[in-house]
């Protein structure tokens, strides 16, 4: 088995990456209790997409390859982000029958705000 | 067959050139099995999206309801889960038997122990009332009326990962029995290998699944 045909990776390697997650982990449940006001979603997701990133190049060993790999992960980032994107572009321009922007939730006008029915009880 | 050094012997199918080639194929194999994978959880990830713009209060809200230390462990059982996993691949390439099978062990463990917490927070979540279609009792919030809705995602996309965890411990126990009868260490260790690719695939998900369904604006509880 030649070096340059598999790449055994070091141990060291895998210790730190692991040491690296549980670190973010403790970041990102520390940031989440902070108010960063319009903030806190994306740096929430921003903490996981490196927690994913270091999985992905050093425990499932991407960093070490070439070519294929790379294309496959890249192109299920894409399709992922484009899938997302497209909808969430589509969700957050809607109007509702005046015109306005749609808003929900708390400010929502009242006949969207009854959804939850009572329970029957038997 | 041919042997491709003195220690190893491998098997090498008739359509591949050689070793190199056959493992770099499976490897894409693999590679390509967990892009339909990406898409597969895609999906509930962008159902959560869309619900959570449309109710970012009740899913505030309905966050707060689930335990963060018991999510927080078992993000951390998974992170040395993953670890246990890189090493027992380690241990099948350099042909080290007793590493690869006390690693696999452990892994094994970490995905039991992950199990074990999270039937029981959903089993506390049943006696809330907070599981939807099944035993719903919560009595509704005026500011906060769609916490169904984030529940109903809750325990598809939990429920969903579980499945591939129980995947997972049967692949690992596979695993273990065939390197118990001495099998992966020659230099044929690319179904450890790509157990490992399935295992760390299964721990980013969850590495998701926690901010998004535990840590709603937990600042504002």
């Amino acid at each position: 088995m030649n070096e340059h045909e598999n790449h055994v990776v070091s141990r060291k390697v895998y210790v730190g990456v692991f040491a690296a997650l549980l670190v973010l982990t403790f970041l990102t449940v520390a940031a989440s209790f902070m108010d960063l006001g319009y903030w806190n979603t994306p740096v929430a997701l921003l903490i996981a997409c490196i927690k994913a990133s270091l999985v992905v190049l050093f425990f499932m060993h991407v960093f070490y390859h070439r070519g294929f790999s790379w294309v496959i992960v890249g192109a299920s980032v894409a399709w992922l982000g484009l899938m997302l994107a497209g909808t969430v572009t589509d969700n957050m321009t809607r109007l509702d029958e005046r015109g306005a922007r749609r808003q929900y939730d708390r400010r929502a006008p009242a006949h969207e705000q009854v959804t939850v029915e009572p329970q029957k009880q038997p | 067959m041919r042997a491709t050094s003195s220690t190893s012997v491998i098997h090498v199918a008739h359509h591949f050139e050689d070793i190199q080639q056959q493992r770099e194929a499976a490897t894409i194999g693999m590679w390509l099995f967990l892009a339909t994978e990406v898409m597969f959880f895609g999906g509930l990830f962008l159902g959560y999206t869309v619900y959570r713009y449309m109710y970012p209060d009740s899913f505030a809200h309905a966050s707060h309801h689930l335990d963060i230390m018991l999510g927080g462990i078992n993000t951390a059982v998974l992170i040395c889960s993953s670890l246990t996993m890189a090493l027992a691949v380690w241990g099948a390439q350099v042909g080290s038997r007793r590493t690869l099978m006390i690693m696999v062990a452990a892994t094994i463990a970490f995905a039991l122990m992950f199990m074990i917490v999270k039937t029981f927070e959903w089993t506390h979540k049943y006696h809330d009332g907070l599981i939807p279609g099944l035993h719903w009792t919560y009595p509704p919030e005026p500011e906060a009326p769609h916490m169904k809705m984030f529940y109903v995602l809750y325990f598809f996309m939990t429920g969903l990962h579980g499945v591939h965890v129980l995947i997972g411990i049967g692949i690992l126990a596979w695993v273990f029995l065939m390197a118990w009868r001495g099998k992966y260490v020659t230099g044929d260790y690319m179904f450890v290998e790509n157990t490992g690719l399935y295992w760390h695939f299964v721990d980013i998900i969850w590495i998701f699944l926690f901010p998004l369904l535990y840590l709603v604006d937990r600042h504002a509880q």
